[in-house]
């Protein structure tokens, strides 16, 4: 249903379909109220000649699910457009839903990239802004010999085929590649192979209770062997946020690297502003993460779109997008015209016992997105190790 | 599995893929094309049921889902992805896939998909026999250049007509030259490899040899 903002303040009906029940509720939850909020702000603005009414569903993780409560939306309530999924198997399900009725998916989260849908406007990482930095971080400092541990399913499959690549670019190699059954918490085995192995670091890609209980294990083994300090062999990720060291909890949640386009501790007032209205609208005891800062910036863009484009109409809001500016609160961010994938700003970021990331790095200028990979220079890895050779070889033992 | 797309009608097609919309899909298309479908799902442990061609969902996919060796599929693979990402291509290519499905699976491309695997999986089986069969021989070279220097000095002829003789034999014997080789190599008689009008022939010329040749076949 395209609207015409011809009369006061027309509704514009947005579906929000995330999973707040089920295996990755949390993830889901932050991506929805920061998607709300994001809507409550541009709906008390006067400035915007319109309205936003969000129309959620919970496909509570199930992928048929996220088929039937899409195509409802799309075919029986006239949405053009829909801010959700998570997963990309969610994702890949309801792309031909969102092509079959001309509508628009507004995807707030990371991935693994290789794909680039032009239904789909991604605003979160792809592989180039959060697992590719993340290599060219570690490799360097800690050494190349990697131990690779995730969830069985393909967004750690395909982060470990390119932690690989990197690793083997760089000279070193996968000491070994272990996964998990989504749910399990069997860690016990796996932190044991590591303590006998002795990796530079640990790349993980475990999520949700897995992940947890392999924090929590592996602070045992470090508090055990200071040879597992971390500032030895930490545990890395691109998928650690706010909300999981908390729910890790404590000590064991601290000393571990991120890579993230978004941390709460990011200093900018944009932020801040984030974070207050984030807290003021949900509760003072929640923490902001990237997914919630992703479901935010979606809507925002989406508001923006539609007010330069005077229209909802899914082709005019699309050509519009392009053109958007967007003081996030992790940077500007842009939506490229060529791929539909946001610009980015990627930062490393060291987690700490109170349930927030010390930043250690971040990126100059936005990353442009490149969700096939096709600009990493495997070569420009090898060049950084070089580079830190003579640096590393001063502190090396 | 006959490479003939015209012939389809009565094959088996195995679809390894949870029961959604293009499981349904493929599975009526290929109903349309004649085939006789099974479908099992989720992949598991159960020993897989004949069939002529497998379509598998290459998404979800794991080391050991087939009880071949990688590369050894000894029927076409038609892999179904949605995620096109590297490793799964890697992986579905691993397993001997020759072509490809693209999920949302609809009415059009699931004919040429059977079209190409067929094609492809032949060609890919003769290709292997073949070179299975050049790596025989290039193992076998050397005994064959003892057998033919073997050839030219005990019948005085020159390395062609060595060549030739020894391949006139190896016919007439319906073994390889490669066979004959190892015979005369380990110490076979020379003298079989000459048939009579050969021995006419060589011995109404005037040629290096030719005494040595005719003491031979007296």
């Amino acid at each position: 249903m395209a609207v015409s903002l011809i009369h006061a303040r027309p509704s514009i009906p947005v579906g929000i379909v995330v999973s707040t029940t089920g295996s990755y509720a949390p993830v889901g939850r932050d991506m929805h109220d920061g998607a709300l909020l994001a809507i409550r702000q541009i709906n008390a603005d006067d400035a915007n000649p319109f309205r936003l009414e969000p129309v959620a569903a919970d496909p509570g993780g199930q992928l048929e699910t996220y088929r039937t409560v899409c195509e409802e939306m799309l075919r029986d309530r006239g949405i053009r457009h829909i801010i959700g999924c998570y997963t990309s198997s969610s994702r890949k399900e309801i792309i031909p839903v969102i092509e079959k009725y001309d509508g628009l998916l507004w995807y707030p989260s990371h991935y693994e990239g290789f794909e680039s849908c032009d239904s789909v406007i991604y605003g979160g990482a792809a592989p180039n802004q959060h697992l590719v930095p993340l290599a060219g971080w570690m490799l360097p400092r800690y050494g190349t010999n990697v131990y690779c541990i995730g969830s069985n399913y393909i967004w750690p499959w395909e982060n470990n085929r390119i932690m690989r690549q990197l690793a083997e670019a760089a000279g070193g190699r996968i000491l070994r590649e272990r996964y998990l059954p989504v749910g399990s918490t069997e860690v016990g085995e796996i932190v044991r192979e590591i303590a006998a192995m002795r990796p530079d670091f640990v790349f993980n890609t475990l999520i949700g209770e897995s992940s947890y209980a392999f924090y929590r294990a592996y602070h045992a083994l470090r508090e055990q062997d200071p040879e597992f300090a971390s500032d030895r062999r930490p545990v890395t990720s691109c998928s650690l946020s706010e909300p999981e060291l908390l729910a890790i909890g404590g000590e064991a949640a601290a000393g571990h690297l991120t890579s993230s386009v978004y941390f709460q501790s990011i200093g900018r007032s944009e932020n801040a502003a984030f974070v207050t209205a984030f807290r003021a609208a949900f509760g003072a005891e929640r923490v902001t993460s990237a997914d919630a800062e992703a479901g935010w910036i979606v809507a925002t863009l989406l508001a923006r779109a539609i007010r330069e484009a005077g229209s909802s109409a899914v082709a005019e809001v699309k050509r519009a997008v392009y053109e958007c500016r967007l003081e996030a609160p992790q940077g500007p961010v842009r939506v490229d015209a060529e791929n539909n994938h946001a610009w980015l700003t990627p930062r490393i970021g060291r987690s700490d016992a109170a349930g927030g990331f010390a930043l250690l790095w971040e990126a100059e200028t936005p990353a442009r997105p490149d969700p096939y990979l096709a600009r990493v220079e495997l070569a420009t890895v090898r060049t950084r190790m070089r580079a830190a050779g003579a640096r590393l070889r001063v502190i090396g033992p | 599995m006959n490479a003939d797309i015209a012939s389809l009608h009565g094959r088996r097609a195995l679809i390894l893929h949870r029961k959604d919309r293009n499981r349904d899909a493929l599975e009526s298309q290929l109903h349309r094309i004649g085939l006789d479908v099974a479908c099992l799902a989720p992949l598991s442990e159960v020993a897989l049921p004949d069939a002529d061609v497998i379509f598998f969902d290459a998404d979800l996919g794991y080391q050991g889902l087939f009880p071949w060796n990688p590369s050894e599929a000894p029927v076409p693979l038609i892999a179904i992805l949605a995620s096109e990402a590297p490793g799964r291509i890697e992986w579905a290519l691993d397993q001997g896939a020759t072509a490809w499905l693209h999920k949302p699976i609809g009415s059009t491309g699931v004919f040429s998909a059977l079209a190409v695997a067929l094609r492809l999986f032949e060609e890919r089986r003769q290709m292997r026999a073949s070179i299975a069969d050049l790596s025989e021989r290039v193992r076998a070279r050397p005994i064959v250049v003892r057998a033919t220097l073997a050839v030219m000095s005990g019948l005085g002829v020159d390395e062609n007509r060595a060549l030739g003789l020894l391949r006139q034999a190896a016919m007439r014997e319906r073994v390889t030259v490669e066979l004959l080789s190892v015979r005369i190599a380990a110490g076979g008689a020379l003298a079989g490899l000459l048939p009579q009008e050969a021995v006419a022939t060589v011995a109404g010329r005037t040629q290096p040899g030719r005494a040595q040749l005719r003491r031979k076949q007296t």
